[in-house]
């Protein structure tokens, strides 16, 4: 396994099937940094799986099993634990971007859907974006999703999902303070593509 | 045989096929873009998604998998897909979705509209909103010859033009650059596509990417008349579809004909349709002093009888490339009745001899044939220029066996590997002999294909052709390899009805010394006209080229989109043109000329329409009646082609054909052949 | 029976109450306008005279999509198109109505994916010569000139609809 983000130590270790996530990051990495109250979401499984909050993860079963309850997988074993400091849409929107950037282009759903999804991703970061293009994105996601020749399609659909289904409040007060704060002519403050 | 069940329908299909063409056995309409028969499969536009039971809880590509990839049920029942589940619904709505974001909205300015596989399957399987909020994207338009126009922002990224490039044409000149969204479509440095067979990529392309450029903008699918015709660029016979709206041609597209050109044309085929308009003869010319006037028929008609009623006069006559049967019949009739046998129809030099049996001047093997051929020997001749489609279909084998192909004649690229063994009759002779790598591999062939030009046709080849076609031992008995490639479309009509010269006639050499009084050439302009001295030449044509510039009197016929005619391909085969639109000014059909001037000289020729002509013809020559079939040359008569005394003949060989896009006057008429031709030197040029 | 009969000849009945019916419409306001001089109202729907309009900055909008010579049900309409010769863009070289044929449908106008066609308001061309009805490019074109802020004008006030 590989612990990397915000943990006191992060770490690459060899571990026994079966170990709850609690135990493996106080064993191998030194505990969360700022403590468990501090943990905001974790992605189990490589930057493909979906991301699963701190307090459904903690408790997990880090094995094939045990992630597939909590809505994700194991998949790579390569976890990412993230804290309460973290820009979650943000974070997803990079992922986005990496996948954006690795599609090759064959395929249509790939090619077509991963710019899509990490230019919605890019206004969702902002709050520069309506609450319904939120089920519009996660229906993108479904469309890309198991359409495509190779597995890319599928990891780039996952983390979004992920976020939508867990974090989907997150997204929406965004938007919220966004339309508040946005200035009276309407006018929206631009953005990088990548 | 598979048994597969597709929406419930039980169906046995063979065991190589694929998902989608069980599917359509079935009856069930697949969706697709980038599959396409005749090319590889790359299962990349995921339009053909089903739902295969059983299968991963996903969609499958169904022009990817094929029925004996699917595991049986449990109880070994036969594999189940479906193709009209909200699975495949949704599936085939998502993808349509995504190849339309980036799609931009301009059917109406864009050529395909009408035609385009996008727009009706975005009305068949797509969603009618838009949920795409971004912008969309914007893609620069490639430089791909004279040919192609390219918008590629319509892309869809298919890659069908690439494939066909790269297998069917042998040119791997197109490619993809970049990657994700940004993949393009580019011919590689933007240079022009150097294939014969690049005008395909138009009919190839889904959307409205690549399209033709003569035809850009000119006309709308719905308002042109559709006529299915042949054509006569050269001896194949390539089936097409002549488009016209009015009077005038708007383009020529291909018809699938599974024995000739698949769905294959060159692109002289279709784009030579601005010749038709150009330099037309519309009105009889008859030369005063040292102009050519302007006439009408009866004094054309009067200039001739003139000359031909001279005592002694006399008289021959040269059939061109472009020559339908009928006309041809009509005109060796009228020299009949006027006591001439000097007709000819053959090239200068050439020794074909309808005397000696039809197999003797034939493709015997036939087009399709070719890919049963296991060695091929290219003799004296540049397939690629002279017959593209019969070159691809060369490759096609060539791909799918790596059989052995030899070549004697120039080295050119034929896009495909050969083996070269020398310019001339010593070559032929030392492989007959057995001499040389080839000449093993040749010796094992059990169908061997020996394909001579029209520019080796001399009576010495012919013998050591024959003689190679037909002399292993492992020979199949009822394989007959001997191919005779012609290069016009008239010629094994002509030699079907022997228009030849009869006893004491002149041939084409002697005729061309300017041996006769009165030269009848109906449409011939590839020969050398200047050595007539004072003959007085009677045109029959349709062009202002070589032939009318020597003519004295000319007489405006029609080309083979404006009449109804019989030609006969270099397979033997017979076909017919129809009238896709009439000629121009006061032309007549050819025959009709004939026949008129035959009152005017004073015996009637016995037809008076073309249903009366075609009957006598086909009272002489039965087998003309067959439209559509082979009548097959006899393997006895190529034996004994092959036992004709082989001398070695010293002479190189060389293709007829040096400028491919410029080989007929109606071609030379075309400005679109000629920026060809231009931008193929300048690529020739760049080569070297 | 007899005696109403015989009041109502007796007081004029039916002739005095003609007379107010008269007078009534003597003193409205009167229907019937001025024509050459006067005009009444035109729906902004109205189906007139047809006229080929140009963006404001002076570029004709036709794109040579020929929809409306696809669905033309009388056939009046005759397209032929082609690049244009210095940018070569999908533009008409002829453009040709028969006004002869045409029955102001306004099949055409729905049809147009650019609103270039249109079927404005004027009403008053009629012609002394057959002719003159064979509207080609130009004179389609210089009718959009002249009647482009008509047609604008009323192509906004039915936009909500559309």
């Amino acid at each position: 396994m590989c612990v990397s983000g915000h943990v006191n130590t992060p770490a690459t270790f060899e571990e026994a099937m079966g170990v709850t996530f609690e135990e493996m990051i106080e064993k191998h990495c030194g505990g969360i940094r700022g403590g468990w109250d501090n943990l905001l979401a974790v992605i189990p499984g490589g930057a493909s799986v979906p991301c699963v909050p701190g307090e459904k993860i903690r408790h997990a079963v880090m094995d094939f099993d045990g992630l597939k309850e909590v809505g994700s997988s194991l998949g790579t074993a390569a976890v990412i634990v993230m804290d309460k400091q973290t820009d979650i849409i943000k974070a997803i929107w990079r992922l986005s971007a990496f996948y954006k950037h690795e599609s090759c282009g064959q395929c249509t759903p790939c090619r077509e859907g991963t710019g899509w999804m990490m230019r919605v991703m890019a206004r969702m970061v902002e709050g520069r974006a309506q609450k319904r293009e939120i089920d519009m994105l996660f229906e993108v996601t479904k469309q890309i999703e198991g359409h495509t020749i190779c597995a890319l399609g599928d990891a780039a659909a996952w983390p979004i999902q992920g976020l939508i289904r867990n974090f989907r409040h997150v997204i929406e007060e965004r938007i919220d303070q966004y339309t508040y704060s946005s200035t009276s002519d309407g006018a929206v403050p631009s953005i990088a593509a990548e | 045989m598979t048994s597969i069940k597709i929406d419930g329908q039980l169906v046995e299909v063979p065991d190589h096929y694929t998902l989608m063409q069980a599917a359509e056995a079935a009856g069930a309409e697949i969706p697709r873009f980038c599959y396409h028969e005749r090319l590889s499969v790359a299962g990349n536009c995921r339009m053909c998604l089903v739902e295969v039971k059983g299968g991963p809880p996903k969609p499958t590509a169904s022009c990817a998998m094929g029925v004996k990839d699917l595991r049986p049920g449990p109880n070994g029942e036969p594999p189940e897909m479906f193709t009209n589940t909200p699975m495949v619904k949704k599936a085939r709505e998502g993808v349509m979705e995504f190849l339309l974001i980036n799609h931009p909205l301009d059917c109406p300015i864009c050529d395909q509209g009408g035609e385009c596989d996008l727009q009706d399957q975005a009305m068949a399987y797509g969603v009618s909103g838009s949920r795409f909020d971004e912008n969309k994207r914007a893609v620069e338009d490639k430089y791909m010859g004279p040919l192609v126009k390219t918008s590629m922002t319509r892309c869809i990224q298919c890659t069908r033009c690439v494939r066909f490039t790269t297998e069917v044409a042998g040119v791997a000149e197109m490619g993809a650059i970049g990657r994700g969204e940004d993949m393009e479509i580019i011919t590689y440095l933007e240079k022009a596509l150097s294939s014969e067979l690049q005008g395909n990529v138009v009919d190839l392309c889904p959307v409205g990417a690549l399209t033709s450029k003569p035809y850009a903008f000119h006309a709308r699918p719905w308002e042109l008349t559709k006529t299915e015709s042949i054509d006569v660029m050269d001896a194949l016979g390539s089936s097409i579809r002549v488009d016209s709206r009015g009077s005038a041609v708007m383009r020529i597209l291909p018809r699938v004909n599974e024995a000739i050109n698949e769905e294959w044309i060159s692109d002289k085929t279709r784009y030579i349709w601005d010749g038709l308009k150009n330099q037309r003869l519309d009105r009889p010319y008859v030369r005063r002093g040292k102009k050519l006037a302007a006439a009408s028929w009866d004094e054309a008609f009067a200039a001739i009888a003139k000359a031909v009623k001279k005592p002694g006069a006399k008289i021959g006559a040269i059939a061109g490339d472009l020559a339908g049967v009928e006309e041809m019949f009509a005109l060796k009739a009228l020299l009949a009745s006027l006591g001439s046998t000097s007709i000819d129809a053959r090239p200068a030099g050439s020794a074909l001899d309808p005397n000696k049996g039809r197999a003797g001047y034939i493709f015997n093997p036939t087009i399709a044939g070719i890919e049963q051929a296991d060695a091929i020997l290219l003799i004296g001749t540049n397939p690629r220029h002279e017959a593209s489609v019969l070159n691809a279909r060369i490759r096609k084998a060539w791909r799918a066996s790596n059989l052995p192909i030899g070549v004697i004649g120039q080295a050119n690229d034929l896009t495909y590997s050969y083996t070269h063994l020398g310019v001339g009759g010593q070559s032929l002779a030392d492989l007959a002999a057995g001499k040389g790598e080839f000449a093993e591999s040749w010796a094992k062939a059990k169908n061997p294909l020996v394909i001579v030009g029209e520019g080796a046709a001399t009576a010495e080849v012919l013998a050591q052709a024959a003689a190679l076609a037909t002399s292993g031992n492992d020979i199949a008995e009822d394989w007959n390899g001997l191919a005779i490639l012609h290069n016009g479309a008239a010629r094994v009509g002509a030699l079907d009805i022997g228009f030849v010269p009869g006893k004491g006639g002149m041939n084409t050499a002697t005729l061309l010394k300017g041996d006769a009084d009165v030269l009848f050439v109906l449409g011939a302009d590839e020969y050398d006209l200047s050595t007539l001295g004072d003959t007085l030449v009677v045109y029959i044509g349709t062009h202002g080229d070589n032939g009318a510039h020597r003519a004295d009197i000319i007489l405006p016929g029609a080309t083979y989109t404006e009449k109804s005619a019989t030609y006969v391909n270099t397979e033997g085969r017979v076909q017919m043109t129809a009238r896709a639109v009439f000629p121009p000014g006061e032309a007549k059909e050819d025959w009709a000329i004939v026949r008129a001037l035959s009152g005017v000289l004073g015996n009637p020729l016995p037809f008076n329409s073309l249903a009366q002509l075609r009957a006598a013809i086909y009272a002489t020559f039965p087998h003309l009646a067959r439209i559509d079939t082979i009548e097959p040359g006899k393997l006895a008569q190529v034996k004994k082609l092959a036992n004709a005394s082989a001398k070695v003949s010293k002479a190189s060989f060389a293709s007829p054909i040096s400028e491919f896009y410029l080989s007929n006057p109606i071609a030379r008429a075309s400005a679109t052949m000629g920026e060809c031709a231009a931008t193929a030197a300048g690529l020739r040029q760049a080569a070297e | 029976m007899r005696a109403v009969q015989f009041l109502n000849a007796l007081l004029l009945r039916e002739f005095v109450s003609t007379f107010f019916l008269s007078m009534r419409y003597f003193f409205k306001p009167k229907p019937t306008i001025n024509y050459p001089f006067e005009k009444g109202h035109v729906s902004p729907r109205f189906r007139g005279e047809h006229a080929l309009r140009r963006y404001p900055n002076g570029e004709e909008r036709c794109i040579a999509c020929k929809l409306c010579e696809a669905i033309c049900p009388a056939q009046a309409i005759t397209i032929e198109a082609g690049p244009r010769q210095n940018d070569g863009t999908r533009r008409t070289v002829r453009y040709d109505i028969d006004m002869v044929k045409c029955i102001y449908c306004g099949f055409c106008q729905e049809a147009c994916p650019v609103d270039a066609i249109v079927e404005g308001p004027n009403f008053e061309f009629a012609t002394e010569t057959r002719e003159e009805l064979y509207f080609s490019k130009e004179r389609l074109l210089a009718n959009g000139d002249r009647w482009e802020r008509e047609i604008a004008h009323n192509l906004l006030a039915d936009a909500p609809y559309r």
